[in-house]
């Protein structure tokens, strides 16, 4: 345990990384542009960035560094360990998990947004006409998945309410906003 | 007066209760926040008239920051940030019995910090606006920095995290072309970046989704709500502390007119004056005070009207919200700044109107219709979160109607999530992505005028208010450096000695 990289330390290496590649960036784009003139060329603020990037990371470090001199010798708790759940209880390798699996849930949504190509259709009812189309259909699929996966179980709240609340998005947006939808 | 009365018309306060209604929900149910709701908002309002969407906005802004208060006495956990420390005092008193009291306190000094902030707003923007007219392209950017340099400082409690924060917001707002040559900047080849990032999906992905993944991530926790007595306050009670509450109102102005500081940290400093004040309260402070609700409450509320000072001025956001407000003015073609009220006085006159209708709507919600909402703000989180993950994509997809921004909304709230899990502030970096931008062609154009000068040191540094702003942003910089903190302590010390 006292062997482990304070998290801080691996936070300023990141960002070290960043800040070094914007300034490569900046000064490899410099180069190959045509004003040379610094005071003009749109790679100078990138480059101060950069460079404060460079300089706040190695602040960073250096927190880290004191801060794992400190637990080396201290009492053996990190302030800032990222596996210290903030909420209290409960796994932190769970919890990420669970929003592993929701971004899994988001990212297929997303790709049958992307694919599915269903036709709009139209339904009248009454003098009513309801258009509904790919975002409808993915949407009442991705409600009820994410529901189930967020611990509903009753069966018609799985049904219904996914349709109710597409229904009311759809309508409240597509017909009555005129937003365009996914 | 006249003229802020002409712009209001049935549809006007139609808009701005119906955002009234939808902030005091989204205020007060844990989970949603005023800046996502108002992010949201930016993409369904921007085929609207301005002032239609303004009024809106205003609603949800100016009573979603009270309603942070309703969950925050009723469940104790604040609705919003800002509400934070009216948790110390209203759960307390909820706990004795006496929510229906502490609802009460926090809707009167809401509506009474409300009023004076905007009242401030409306006597001190012009004359704000004249000063600004003297403001250099050097000063913009100074400006621009000690606002990002404020807004790392109080947002978090490692500075360094802070500014690395504001870097990251930077380097966003920096992709695209760049605002005075149009060269291709940070797109690495891919066209959809040419234009630049837009900002609803990534203001809807850092607050919205990254809400969405947080609330998953804390799923187990617990709310337990207190039954609701409705007991019999005095208007004459409640008042009580009316001196004490335009201090306080004045602390939250100020405050909330610094660029990046904000309700929590008005709310936090108008306490402890409160608390150094009051030398005897009725309750102690932290088990019921009276005062502390109304110190937290009537500050934070104060802070609209000098968030928007800065903003409708300099086109510097005081906060979050006003920095989500900036860009619905920018999505209406509208260009905040030193000649905006010369130039717009009608959309100055609906943000000031929408902001006195919603003041008493909120004090009608809030009397009326909050101690009734204890239900909602309880309403599953496994219906809720999927819903707003849903209005995440509609959101983020409105605004250019391509798919694209749809990721980058997704992209962006996993980065808001992973910020949040290591401590790194997400205000600074929205703040620095609006700013980012004025910031680049500003410094440029102060660079390139100071280049061509015969002493460029004195061209970029030699103007009075420039000099104000360099000292007072390496002041900031400085003090929250903690080898310098400590050099400053014991140069104190031997002082002192």
């Amino acid at each position: 345990m006292k062997n482990k990289i304070h998290s801080l330390i691996i936070e300023g290496v990141l960002f070290c990384g960043s800040g070094l590649g914007l300034l490569s960036y900046s000064l490899v784009s410099y180069g190959k542009s045509f004003n040379k003139d610094w005071a003009q060329s749109p790679y100078l603020f990138p480059l101060i960035v950069g460079l404060a990037m460079t300089v706040l990371s190695a602040w960073l470090i250096g927190e880290g560094v004191l801060a794992g001199r400190k637990f080396a010798g201290g009492d053996g708790r990190e302030e800032n360990d990222p596996q210290k759940d903030p909420a209290g209880g409960g796994d932190a390798k769970g919890k990420t998990g669970g929003v592993a699996a929701a971004l899994l849930l988001c990212g297929i949504y997303y790709l049958a947004l992307a694919e599915l190509k269903i036709p709009y259709i139209t339904v009248g009812i009454f003098s009513f006409l309801y258009t509904f189309s790919t975002f409808e259909v993915a949407t009442v699929v991705f409600l009820a998945a994410m529901m189930a996966f967020l611990g509903v179980r009753k069966l018609p709240v799985l049904l219904f309410v996914p349709f109710g609340i597409t229904l009311f998005l759809s309508i409240a947006f597509r017909a009555m906003l005129h937003v365009l939808l996914p | 007066m006249p003229d802020v009365l002409s712009v209001v018309d049935m549809r006007f306060i139609l808009m701005v209760l119906a955002g009234s209604v939808a902030g005091l929900f989204v205020g007060a149910i844990p989970g949603l926040s005023v800046s996502m709701a108002t992010a949201l908002l930016v993409s369904v309002t921007y085929t609207w008239e301005h002032s239609d969407a303004l009024a809106m906005i205003m609603g949800v802004y100016v009573v979603g920051v009270f309603s942070g208060a309703v969950s925050a006495i009723l469940i104790n956990i604040p609705g919003a940030p800002s509400s934070v420390v009216t948790t110390l005092d209203g759960y307390p008193m909820s706990k004795k019995g006496q929510a229906y009291k502490a609802l009460y306190i926090a809707t009167i000094y809401s509506f009474t910090g409300s009023l004076f902030g905007l009242l401030a707003l409306g006597l001190l923007a012009t004359p704000v606006s004249r000063i600004a007219l003297k403001f250099t392209k050097m000063d913009y950017f100074l400006l621009a920095l000690f606002g990002l340099a404020t807004v790392g400082s109080v947002s978090t409690k490692n500075y360094a995290k802070g500014l690395i924060s504001v870097m990251v917001g930077l380097v966003i707002s920096m992709v695209g072309l760049d605002p005075l040559m149009g060269t291709r900047r940070l797109t690495f080849g891919v066209q959809n970046l040419t234009g630049g990032i837009s900002t609803v999906p990534a203001l809807v992905g850092f607050f919205g989704f990254a809400e969405v993944l947080s609330v998953i991530y804390n799923r187990n926790q617990e709310q337990n709500v207190l039954t609701m007595v409705r007991g019999k306050v005095s208007l004459k009670e409640a008042l009580r502390h009316w001196k004490l509450s335009l201090y306080t109102s004045t602390i939250g102005m100020l405050v909330g007119a610094l660029p990046g500081a904000g309700g929590p940290v008005a709310s936090f400093i108008a306490y402890n004056e409160a608390k150094r004040l009051v030398k005897e309260p009725e309750v102690p402070f932290g088990e019921g005070a009276a005062e502390g609700i109304m110190a937290s409450e009537s500050s934070n509320n104060a802070c609209i009207g000098g968030a928007l000072i800065p903003m409708l001025t300099l086109a510097v956001p005081g906060d979050a919200v006003t920095a989500i407000i900036l860009s619905v003015f920018y999505v209406h073609g509208l260009q905040p700044g030193p000649m905006f009220i010369r130039q717009n006085p009608e959309a100055f006159h609906s943000i000031l109107a929408a902001g006195f209708i919603a003041c008493f709507a909120l004090l009608v919600l809030g009397l009326l219709a909050a101690p009734r909402i204890c239900k909602v703000i309880t309403v599953p989180k496994n219906i809720m979160i999927p819903v707003v993950a849903s209005l995440c994509v509609i959101g983020s997809f409105a605004c250019n109607n391509r798919l694209f921004d749809v990721a980058l909304m997704f992209l962006f709230g996993l980065t808001g999530f992973l910020m949040r899990r290591f401590d790194y502030p997400v205000a600074p970096l929205i703040l620095a992505m609006v700013l980012g931008k004025m910031m680049d062609s500003n410094f440029r154009q102060a660079v390139s005028l100071a280049s061509s000068a015969e002493n460029p040191l004195k061209s970029m540094f030699g103007h009075p208010l420039t000099v104000v702003l360099s000292i007072c942003t390496a002041v900031v910089l400085l003090s929250n450096i903690p080898w310098t903190k400590k050099w400053m302590e014991c140069l104190l010390g031997k002082v002192k000695k």
